[in-house]
Order: structure tokens, then C-alpha cells, then sequence
């Protein structure tokens, strides 16, 4: 008798994990096509309790992921997605950002993280040279260095934007390497220039760019 | 009493399930994600106070949350707009000057910018502990 009353209290008493909102996944690794702006990631969920569930707001921790909803109530048995989209921006490497969906069936909310790898096409270290005012005009360097090797390079070229800085590509290793050795006119005067790079892809796909940057600094003056 | 101690593990049994089938990650607050910094990174506002010399702000939040208030003097820099905004810190910022980077609610994003400026040559680059909110309570 004691053992039949406790099974009854086990099938009346509640079960928080089953009732409410069930998501397929709560974490995702997702794929950007290469040159993306845009990441799309969808979290398909269906409301297995016995109650309507309300979603109530949604937040993330980064201003370049919105999470959208099909709509805001759902019926015990119904399905539904949430779609979250990352807008990609100037962002590269390894990326793991994270919603928060606060709905009625529970009190704290239902987190939802995606993973994704936005692919380096190439580095160029230093990014940016500079001179002190009053400082020898000498040549200095940066090394464009090819990251995604499935995407040789034919070649690379350099343009600067200030007629005053001049660039000068060099081939260290062909397809993957080069040196940009850069020269100003004078150092007297405060500058900055974006040296554009063009790397033209041996695949035939679109030329991809970069930018460089090289400055003469205010300093002390010259001796 | 074994009556007692069998209606006890029922009632538990729903909450075990539970841990089973929806892992204690999902509850993982917000504060709980790991903070990989390089040591010597990070630096307080008392920290950055205490300094006798010039350094630059760097404010790693959206251009939105920049525009309605920041620290006196800071450069927007954010990866949404990395290669259009980098002139302007480029511009302003004097060679040999230390940077502290503030981001918003989770730091996440002033640690990769502190990273991306490492990596374009900026050497001494720190990121501010507390972030936005300690970061408008400095005061030189």
C-alpha cells in the first residue's frame, strides 16, 4: 500500500524537465561561408509540457548577435525556432557568443551559445609602421604572411593613399609571403596613410584586401 | 519509515532527471564565462590612476554605447568596424603609450580587441578589470 501511494506521488509530482520548453540543442558550431558577413543559427524547440509557454525576451552579451522569434506563445506540443544572427563584421578567429531567452516556463533563462571560427584569409605584422617627427626617412617593413593556404595567392600588390608614403612589395616566399618596405617623402610633418594590399588568388575567385597603415608620430624635435 | 524514505527519493527523482537531461550548463550565469588573459593584462582603475604617465583609452563597446557616454579622450575601437575605426586610434595614440581597453557587460570584447591591437603592433596593452562601469568612475 505504502509502495503503491509513493509510485502515485511520482507520476503526480511535477516534472520541471519535461515540462516547458525542450530545445534539440543548446549548443551549436556553425560554419560561415568564406568572405560571410552574416552568420545564420537556428534553435528549433518544442513545448513539451502541459501549459502554454510564453517568451518573454530574448538578450545576448554581444551588440552584433539578435536573436528572433517565429512568434511569442506556444502551445503544449508546438514547435518553434529561435534564429540568432551574427553579424560578422571586421571579427576573425574563434568566436563563442551566447543568448539568453527568458520564457514562462522556468525562472531562469534558457541560454543558447553558438561556436564558429570566422577563417584568416592572411596577417600582416607589424600592421602599422611609424616614424618620430624629424626621424630619417628610412625604409621600414611589414610581412603580409598567407594564413589559408587553400587559397594561394598569384600576387600581391600595395597602394598607398598618400603620395608622401610609398610602398614596395617583395616577394619572400611566392604565393604565401612578401615584405612591404615603405618609404616617406619626409618626416616633418604629422601623416597617416592606408596602404591598400591586393592579393589576387592563383583560383581565379575575387582579388581579397587588406589594410596597412603607416604614420609619422609628433615627437620631439629634431636635434 | 522505509515508506517515508522511498516517498523522499520519489520526489527526488523528477530534480535528478532533470541535472540528467538539461546539464547545469545551461544555468551557467553570465559572469561564469572564462576570462583567458595574459598575465599582467589586466589592471584596475585604481591601478591605471596610480600611473605618473600618459596612456590611451580604448572603449571596445558598440558604437551606440559609445555615443551615449564614455571615458573623456577614449577611441571607439570595436571588431564590428575594426578596419575603418584603427586609423583613428592609429592617429591619436603616441608610440611607447600604454592602452587600457574597456568593454561593457562581458569583457569578452576588450580582450580580443587588446589582442588584435597586440598583434598590429601596439606592445603595451591592458584591459580594464570591471570594465564600462568602473572605467566611468576613474578619475584622474
Amino acid at each position: 500500500m505504502r509502495v503503491s501511494f509513493a509510485c502515485l506521488l511520482l507520476v503526480a509530482s511535477p516534472w520541471p524537465a519535461w515540462a516547458g520548453l525542450q530545445f534539440e540543442t543548446t549548443t551549436l558550431d556553425a560554419k560561415p561561408e568564406s568572405g560571410a558577413t552574416q552568420l545564420m543559427v537556428k534553435f528549433p524547440f518544442k513545448n513539451t509540457g502541459d501549459q502554454k509557454v510564453t517568451l518573454l525576451a530574448t538578450e545576448s552579451d554581444c551588440g552584433c548577435t539578435t536573436a528572433t522569434l517565429d512568434k511569442q506563445i506556444f502551445q503544449p506540443g508546438e514547435s518553434g525556432v529561435i534564429t540568432v544572427n551574427f553579424a560578422i563584421g571586421d571579427r576573425v578567429g574563434p568566436q563563442e557568443k551566447k543568448v539568453r531567452v527568458r520564457a514562462s516556463d522556468q525562472t531562469e533563462p534558457h541560454i543558447l551559445t553558438f561556436k564558429t571560427n570566422i577563417p584568416v584569409f592572411a596577417r600582416v605584422q607589424p600592421q602599422f609602421v611609424f616614424w618620430a617627427n624629424g626621424e630619417p626617412s628610412t625604409p621600414k617593413s611589414m610581412v603580409f604572411e598567407l594564413v589559408d593556404t587553400d587559397s594561394p595567392i598569384q600576387n600581391l600588390t600595395a597602394t598607398s593613399n598618400n603620395p608622401a608614403i610609398k610602398p614596395e612589395v617583395r616577394v619572400i616566399e611566392k604565393g604565401r609571403k612578401y615584405e612591404i618596405s615603405v618609404t616617406p617623402g619626409a618626416t616633418e610633418k604629422f601623416l597617416l596613410a592606408t596602404i591598400q594590399l591586393t592579393a589576387q588568388l592563383a583560383s581565379g575567385k575575387p582579388a581579397r584586401q587588406m589594410q596597412a597603415y603607416a604614420t609619422i608620430k609628433p615627437g620631439p624635435p629634431p636635434n | 519509515m522505509k515508506g517515508i524514505l522511498l516517498i523522499f527519493l520519489a520526489a527526488l527523482a523528477p530534480a535528478l532527471a532533470q541535472r540528467w537531461w538539461q546539464p547545469p550548463d545551461a544555468y551557467r550565469p553570465r559572469t561564469g564565462v572564462a576570462a583567458e588573459t595574459t598575465a599582467g593584462e589586466r589592471v584596475s582603475v585604481e591601478t591605471v590612476r596610480a600611473w605618473k604617465r600618459p596612456f590611451a583609452w580604448v572603449d571596445a563597446r558598440t558604437k551606440a554605447e559609445f555615443e551615449s557616454g564614455h571615458v573623456p579622450e577614449a577611441t571607439l575601437l570595436n571588431e564590428d568596424t575594426w578596419d575603418s575605426l584603427l586609423p583613428e586610434f592609429l592617429a591619436r595614440w603616441q608610440p611607447g603609450q600604454p592602452v587600457v581597453v574597456y568593454c561593457g557587460a562581458s569583457c569578452e570584447s576588450s580582450r580580443r580587441v587588446a589582442l588584435r591591437l597586440r598583434l598590429a603592433g601596439v606592445e603595451d596593452v591592458h584591459v580594464l578589470e570591471g570594465g564600462w562601469d568602473a572605467a566611468k568612475t576613474f578619475r584622474p
